[in-house]
């Protein structure tokens, strides 16, 4: 079964779409799963104006583009590349065993977001 | 409650307003069927009743019967009590059995289990790409040793009907004991245990309409198997512990109606099926149908569509949240690949992308057929809501994945 907050995010999946004046992407997949998760930034002055996403994947893989995105919306990138470990294992709420492989692709998206940023400066 | 929108018949189904009431009235009746008074006599009669209106149902006679706790225990016992009433548990020599390998896992898993503790050797018979178990590859799989053959009368995920006559009757020459599991058959198809041939049928009440927590096993004049539950005595010693009698009673009262209605609900059956799946042709680009090409050989209440690059558990979960349209799926996503994909799909040599397409669908004798359209267009609006997620991730890498 899936919590509130992955049900809300896959019903309504506000950031589903392409961003045309994205300037950083990140991309992670499931190798076993096969679920792959494509997110597209506008960072301008180290600000994120938007983030879109697209998926591939479970209920839950497509609620967690839209959780990740959700979350670093708007927000100055300082502050979502330091996001507490304990703050981003709550974002997906509390999920059954084979559903943890979404927790794992929402770490490895700040991750990926952090490696980028880095190359970038 | 609303049925509206429940396709997943074939994991169980509603009780009907017959067995409810049959069950509400035999729960006073708390008398122990087994007692020499009075007071339990209302309770042996509906029991009585209960396993004519059963055997009717089976095409048996009523002392070829024993309750069970449903599907899962008829097939322990059957294949357990047979090898045990054979010697085989304690022959030097292993014993051999042949099973198909698109078993539920209440065959399975005891096949395995009596692998392991007892030295059973156990022969998996593949079925085509059909979904098909063939006569001829039962029969390649035999030995000199073989004591027992098991497949099932109609396939859960794919609704196969499998060639259990033909079978029954090559394997009495060979003096083979044959088990079916009938449990997605009784009740929903036209069936005769005594034509069929078959030495052991398993059933469960609450896969035609009866209540969960009760089912039986035919086992044919003749046949001996060892007891599964020592007991009390019970069912003539074959299964100890009282009987649960209120969900026989009602099972009873299910079958009775199964029994009653069979010719015109298969009819019909078949009907829905040829519309649903024009429906779903017309509505749905990519999508296919797996199982046999001809349709006689096919459960007509159960579809199995696959729908080329969909991953089905998504669509299920939209059906499902969005539309109160439940299904049921060909894989759950897992972190453990072969945990996850349906054993009946890859027997049958499907791809992993197109088991992670497949979605079952299967109906019954409470479904509308407005229902069926409403489910068709669901299903369109939600591969639309899908596509809007995912249309810019490359095809080839998700199925390369």
């Amino acid at each position: 079964m899936f919590n509130e907050i992955i049900v809300k995010n896959f019903t309504e999946p506000t950031f589903a779409s392409e961003l045309d004046e994205a300037n950083t992407s990140i991309e992670i997949g499931n190798p076993v799963c096969g679920d792959r998760i494509r997110v597209q930034l506008s960072i301008e002055e180290g600000y994120i104006k938007s983030a879109r996403y697209q998926a591939w994947g479970c209920a839950t893989s497509l609620a967690t583009g839209n959780v990740f995105c959700g979350c670093v919306n708007n927000k100055p990138l300082g502050e979502v590349l330091g996001t507490p470990t304990q703050d981003i294992e709550a974002l997906l709420g509390e999920l059954e065993p084979a559903q943890h492989h979404c927790l794992d692709m929402l770490k490895a998206m700040f991750e990926k977001l952090r490696q980028a940023h880095a190359l970038q400066h | 409650m609303s049925l509206q929108g429940y396709f997943d018949y074939n994991a169980t189904t509603p009780m009907c307003p017959e067995a409810i009431e049959a069950l509400e009235g035999a729960l006073a009746d708390f008398g122990n069927p087994s007692g020499k008074y009075t007071r339990a006599n209302a309770s042996r009669e509906k029991l009585g009743i209960a396993r004519q209106q059963v055997a009717q149902l089976l095409g048996c006679d009523c002392d070829e019967l024993v309750f069970t706790s449903g599907g899962t225990e008829a097939n322990n016992w059957a294949i357990k009590g047979l090898l045990s009433a054979l010697g085989a548990f304690k022959s030097e020599a292993p014993a051999h059995m042949v099973i198909s390998s698109i078993e539920h896992s209440s065959v399975l898993e005891i096949a395995k289990y009596l692998e392991r503790a007892f030295g059973i050797e156990v022969s998996l018979v593949q079925p085509d790409s059909q979904g098909l178990v063939q006569v001829q590859s039962v029969l390649a799989a035999l030995r000199p040793t073989t004591r027992l053959v098991c497949v099932m009368m109609v396939n859960n995920e794919v609704g196969v009907i499998q060639p259990v006559h033909e079978l029954s009757a090559l394997l009495r020459t060979r003096g083979i004991h044959f088990h079916v599991d009938g449990v997605q058959a009784v009740g929903k198809i036209p069936l005769n245990a005594h034509e069929l041939g078959v030495d052991t049928l398993a059933f469960a009440g609450h896969k035609f309409y009866g209540p969960k927590g009760v089912g039986g096993l035919f086992i044919r004049r003749g046949v001996d198997l060892d007891p599964l539950l020592h007991g009390g005595g019970q069912e003539k010693g074959l299964r100890g512990g009282t009987e649960a009698v209120a969900l026989i009673v009602a099972m009873g009262a299910a079958a009775q109606v199964a029994f009653s209605t069979m010719t015109e609900s298969t009819a019909h059956a078949i009907r829905l099926n040829r519309a649903f799946r024009q429906m779903l042709e017309k509505d749905i680009p990519g999508i296919s149908f797996n199982g046999p090409r001809d349709l006689a050989m096919q459960m007509p209440y159960t579809l199995s569509v696959c729908i080329d690059g969909v991953r089905a558990e998504a669509l299920a979960a939209i059906l499902d949240q969005m539309h109160g349209i439940q299904v049921s799926l060909g894989s759950a996503c897992s972190n453990n690949k072969t945990a996850s994909l349906s054993h009946v799909l890859v027997a049958m040599g499907m791809s992993e992308a197109a088991i992670k397409a497949t979605l079952r669908i299967s109906f019954g004798r409470f479904t509308q057929e407005s229902e069926f359209q409403s489910a068709s267009l669901a299903i369109a609006q939600s591969l639309r809501s899908l596509q809007r997620i995912s249309h810019s991730i490359d095809h080839a890498q998700q199925s390369a994945a």
